[in-house]
């Protein structure tokens, strides 16, 4: 299931050292720097663990350690999120099928002050947003210190490995991989302090500052404490109700292309995709590319949500996009086995007698995003139901800025739009942050405004349309 | 509309006392500004214990406890008599838990002292290294909050009970001394008797009724978390260590470990989760058990403790006021002493008098500075 | 509500959409050397294309506008294939009763000049096979696209849009 050659990717040449780790004592060959999950997908592995009440089986779902459809025992440790668990020689694994039992020697942990990083700007979130917000506070003078919860950076754009619209200054053209390197090098190239494998778990006022509880490789404690924050954290991806959609084999969009070109392992032979929607028209062609067999995509609403140009690209493959269809349910044993879809009639319901079954072991969720607001909304900034931008929402200026002086937000976290305006808005929100923490020239407004024409100039179209309509109810000065 | 005795919230206090003077036959409505369990009691740690120090308490609690047992059975919903398991870590600690003991055993509460090696038997993952003994009563427990509150809810309103959600109320309409009705954001009712059970924010009903005397309740915010779910029987009393900054720790049905610690904040009405609090609880939880260390924690939550002076609270009638009562300042035990609160306050309310020690909980004794013993309090 | 247009429906042109929202080169033009025709009709945010053209052909009001090619000014030199980001650029030149259409292909394998290939049309439908006449390689792209050209019977032109590449 591991494939060595890819039109775009090169996972030879990104492939750490082979290990061995055991499944339920059965060795399994996998690559240091990739997850259990992987690996264990790469040998076959479907089921991860059964559910506790009803026993059904489980399996990967989100590949970044949100939605607990991973767990797992390693090394006699329960509960361990295999997704995002990198493989070390010799890891036991076994399934956990029923309520994890605690290990019966545990020491007490020691107390230990957390290090604290300090800084003018602390940005959460690698992404695009959080990566143009770092370089543009960089910039204009602020120290700054970024943190990710992945062990790269680029987040979304790292498993994009098609080309960007937009303008060639804002990396038209450009594929998402790579404009993910290019980032990366431009914060190395700055005196900017990067956190990997640390996950934001609190963001908090101190005094006239602001402290970021980080956690580190899921073990350590770290403190950042900035004058000002950008959040950058991007989105969680949606999930629709249909019969078994628990089945493994029923996952979502992020995580078949977390695997596919994060690791290069396909996610299996053959499969549906939900959703015709940008995601899922990429991720058909991104199947496509590695040399999986898309069956259809089918996409409830009369019309193709994403951009035409993505859909052509894929129908010209000869993979059929049907319209007016949705999932009706999963069949399957223990996992996917096929998957049951029928038309839609004008009133929402289902067509009689219009069944198609595909014979598929893989159904992709690409039915949307939602913004990760989880930080903004625990520090109490005031949110909003807007169901054009991906759903609640923080209120924010036009300089980015959350009704909590000097917590700005950027990107899919702020709403669900593009890497482009991620860029954008992170630039803006970088910048903005800089001058809020005091530390940069009045003459860096020049640049916000710039980028504020910049933004408004890419959403005067139809798509930016929706989203401007959005935006008038959650701007305000 | 009206109704002849009017709750002023609907926390377990309130709807337990609806649900007991409606069994009663009395016309009750409950007015909650929320939804039921709302306020600090869908936030609470779930134990029920009859642990305490002084006779009265001991004595209310046994009643609940019976309380518990007899609805838990009618209604079904889960209530364990799982055990406390107080760990005790000096000769100091054990000779006040001895006092508390024979105490608790006079009126019939099976408490004993128990070895380490006898607490290690009941949860196997203790860390007794530092335990030098145990004060185990097998027959405290616990319930869960969300389906308790709903059972008492439901049954209420099947007796002729009204509770009405999401209705606040604003003021006390009050003439020459008597009550006339009360005001909410939804209209006014009219009542000639009123029962402040809003605990956390009792002074604010205290203040619409121009309550003449000093009943100081302050609200403090306390917090919890729940881990996820591991197998059941893992940790199955309650376990205390006052030694560990007053942290408790239990198992919930569904398997998560849920507990807390002493820290608090205030008086506040601020609930945002607290940096500190996750930082101690995580430290004192896997001093006592350690194995915790290894499980997340899925969610931290904050409610009230509603204090007053002696940590017990005040339950009476306002004499100069026709007629209000008031059941608030539970602090850390409202949940469990509500069934045994809902029967002595009915009986006071219908018949001017219980058979429980209502007086020790009299609402005056601040004003007379008359305060109690300090009830046994952790979290 | 608008009637949705059948691309938007389907997702995929008809030749008749593309001639109402685009505009075919005249026979004659198609005859003179290759002409770069843009199947992008939806207005989108992207620019590449008219920022990449060496002699202004692709024109665009602005960074929403739907591009359209100055057939007459275009020369051909199919920088907008490579580039662009939506592969929806394509050259067609006609050669007496051949065609010679120039498009992206992002899949593997890449085909060699001379290799004979499957055609396939806007649907993914096999309509016949042809031979390719030259390949640009990824490396040599400008947008890191390999391009291809394929020569085909002439009454394909408008038809094939993507290759299939068939080895032992
Ligand atoms: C399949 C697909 C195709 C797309 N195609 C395009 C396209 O063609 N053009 C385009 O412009 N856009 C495209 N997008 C959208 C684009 O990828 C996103 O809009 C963009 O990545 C958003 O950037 P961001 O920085 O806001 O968030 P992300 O890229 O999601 O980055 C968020 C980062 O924050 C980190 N993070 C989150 N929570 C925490 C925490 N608590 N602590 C620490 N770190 C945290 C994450 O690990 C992640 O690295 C596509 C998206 C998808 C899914
Ligand atoms: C973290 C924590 C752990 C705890 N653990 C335990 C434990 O293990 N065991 C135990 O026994 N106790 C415990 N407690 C204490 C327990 O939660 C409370 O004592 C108990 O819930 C009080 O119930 P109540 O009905 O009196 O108050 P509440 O549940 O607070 O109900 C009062 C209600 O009044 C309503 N209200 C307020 N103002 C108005 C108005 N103007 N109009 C209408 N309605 C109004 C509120 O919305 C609220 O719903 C714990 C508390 C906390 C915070
Ligand atoms: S082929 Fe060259 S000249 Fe013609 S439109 Fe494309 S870029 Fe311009
Ligand atoms: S570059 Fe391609 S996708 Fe972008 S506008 Fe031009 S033709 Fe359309
Ligand atoms: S948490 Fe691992 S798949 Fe979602």
């Amino acid at each position: 299931m591991r494939f060595t050659e890819h039109p775009i990717l090169d996972f030879e040449r990104v492939r750490g050292r082979e290990v061995t780790i055991y499944f339920e004592g059965k060795p399994i060959k996998a690559y240091e720097g990739e997850t259990i999950a992987t690996a264990l997908h790469a040998a076959g592995i479907r089921i991860f663990q059964h559910s506790t009440k009803k026993h059904r089986p489980r399996g990967l779902f989100c590949a970044i350690g949100k939605c607990s459809s991973c767990l797992m025992k390693v090394n006699g440790i329960p509960n361990v999120r295999t997704c995002i668990t990198l493989v070390e020689e010799g890891m036991q694994i076994e399934r956990q099928d029923e309520k994890p039992v605690l290990p019966k020697t545990s020491k007490p942990p020691k107390w230990k002050e957390p290090p604290r990083i300090e800084a003018d700007v602390v940005v959460i979130g690698g992404g695009p947003a959080g990566m143009m917000a770092a370089i543009n506070a960089s910039d204009a003078g602020a120290k700054v210190v970024l943190l990710d919860e992945n062990p790269m950076l680029g987040g979304q754009l790292v498993k994009q490995t098609h080309k960007f619209f937009g303008k060639r200054e804002q990396f038209a053209g450009v594929r998402g991989i790579k404009i993910a390197e290019i980032l990366s090098e431009e914060l190395k190239k700055r005196d900017i302090e990067v956190f990997l494998e640390t996950s934001a778990i609190m963001l908090l006022q101190d005094g006239d500052e602001k402290l970021v509880v980080g956690v580190r490789k899921n073990k350590e404690l770290v403190e950042f404490k900035g004058k000002t924050v950008v959040v950058a954290t991007g989105a969680m991806e949606r999930m629709i109700p249909f019969e078994n959609n628990d089945l493994p084999g029923v996952y979502g969009a992020g995580a078949i292309q977390t695997l596919m070109n994060t690791y290069g392992v396909k996610p299996g032979d053959r499969v549906l995709i939900v959703g015709a929607g940008n995601v899922g028209l990429i991720l058909a062609y991104q199947l496509y590319q590695a040399g999986v067999k898309v069956e259809a995509i089918v996409e409830a609403m009369p019309k193709i949500g994403g951009y035409f140009v993505h859909a052509a690209k894929v129908r010209r493959l000869g993979i059929p996009i049907l319209t007016r269809h949705t999932i009706l349910r999963a069949e399957g044993k223990e996992k996917v086995e096929r998957a049951v879809v029928a038309q839609l009639d004008e009133n929402w319901n289902v067509v009689p007698g219009s069944e198609k079954v595909f014979e598929v072991d893989v159904i992709a969720l690409a039915v949307g995003l939602r913004p990760s607001i989880e930080l903004l909304h625990q520090i109490g900034c005031q949110i909003k139901y807007v169901p054009e931008l991906g759903g609640h929402v923080v209120i924010r200026d036009s300089r980015m800025e959350t009704t909590i002086k000097g917590i700005f937000v950027a990107g899919d976290s702020a709403e669900i739009e593009e890497a482009t305006t991620a860029m954008l808005e992170g630039k803006i929100a970088g910048i903005s942050a800089a001058l809020a923490a005091g530390v940069a020239s009045p003459g860096w407004l020049k640049e916000v405004e710039k980028t504020q024409r910049e933004l408004e100039e890419f959403r005067s179209g139809p798509f930016g349309r929706k989203v401007l309509e959005g935006l008038k109810k959650v701007v305000v000065e | 509309m009206k109704g002849d005795i009017v709750i002023i919230g609907g926390g377990i206090t309130g709807i337990a006392l609806a649900h007991e003077l409606a069994r009663r036959g009395e016309d009750v409505v409950v007015l909650e500004k929320r939804f039921i369990g709302s306020g600090s009691t869908f936030r609470c740690g779930t134990g029920i214990r009859q642990q305490f120090g002084d006779e009265a308490n001991v004595q209310v609690m046994k009643r609940s406890v019976e309380l518990w047992k007899k609805y838990s059975e009618e209604y079904g919903f889960p209530f364990k008599q799982t055990g406390y398991l107080f760990l005790l870590y000096s000769e100091e600690e054990i000779s006040q838990f001895k006092e508390n003991i024979s105490i608790q055993n006079r009126f019939g509460v099976p408490t004993k002292l128990i070895t380490p090696e006898e607490a290690k038997e009941i949860v196997p993952l203790l860390d007794v290294s530092e335990v030098m003994a145990a004060s185990w009563n097998p027959t405290d427990g616990k319930a869960d909050p969300f389906h308790a509150t709903t059972a008492f809810a439901l049954h209420a309103q099947e007796m002729g009970a009204r509770i009405y959600e999401y209705t606040e109320v604003k003021d006390l309409i009050i003439e020459k001394g008597e009550i006339k009705g009360v005001k909410t954001n939804k209209g006014t009712i009219k009542t000639g008797i009123v029962v402040n059970a809003t605990n956390a924010w009792a002074k604010l009903i205290n203040a619409m009724a121009k309550v003449p005397i000093r009943i100081p309740i302050e609200p403090y915010k306390h917090q919890a978390i729940i881990t996820q779910p591991i197998k059941r029987d893992t940790i199955n009393p309650m376990v205390i260590s006052f030694k560990y900054e007053d942290s408790y720790l239990t198992q919930t049905d569904h398997g998560g470990i849920i507990g807390g610690v002493g820290y608090e904040v205030g008086p506040t009405y601020d609930l945002s989760p607290s940096y500190t609090f996750l930082r101690e609880v995580t430290t004192y939880l896997s001093k006592i058990v350690p194995a915790i260390r290894e499980l997340l924690i899925l969610r931290t939550w904050a409610g009230f403790y509603a204090k007053t002076p002696d940590s017990n609270p005040a339950i009476g009638r306002i004499n100069e006021i026709d007629e209000y009562y008031i059941a608030a300042g539970f602090s850390g035990h409202g949940f469990m002493m509500a069934p045994a609160v809902a029967e002595m306050l009915s009986d006071l309310i219908t018949k001017g008098k219980s058979k429980l020690p209502i007086e020790w909980y009299d609402p005056y004794r601040f004003e007379r500075g008359e305060l109690r013993q300090k009830a046994l309090q952790m979290g | 509500m608008n009637e949705i247009p059948h691309y938007l429906r389907e997702g995929y042109l008809t030749v008749e959409e593309l001639k109402k929202y685009i505009g075919l080169p005249s026979e004659e033009r198609l005859r003179q050397r290759p002409v770069a025709v843009p199947e992008c009709p939806q207005e989108i945010p992207c620019t590449p294309c008219k920022e990449v053209c060496p002699t202004n052909a692709v024109l665009m009001e602005h960074p929403n506008a739907v591009p359209i090619v100055d057939y007459e000014k275009c020369i051909g030199c199919s920088l907008c294939v490579q580039i662009c980001p939506g592969l929806a650029f394509f050259m067609v030149h006609y050669i007496g009763d051949k065609a010679r259409v120039t498009m992206p292909h992002e899949v593997l394998p890449v085909p060699e000049v001379g290799e004979e290939v499957i055609l396939l049309n806007r649907v993914g439908e096999e309509v016949g096979t042809g031979k390719v006449v030259t390949v640009i390689p990824r490396e040599k792209s400008k947008g890191d696209t390999p391009i291809i050209t394929v020569e085909m019977p002439i009454e394909l032109a408008w038809e094939v849009r993507a290759v299939k590449v068939v080895r032992e």
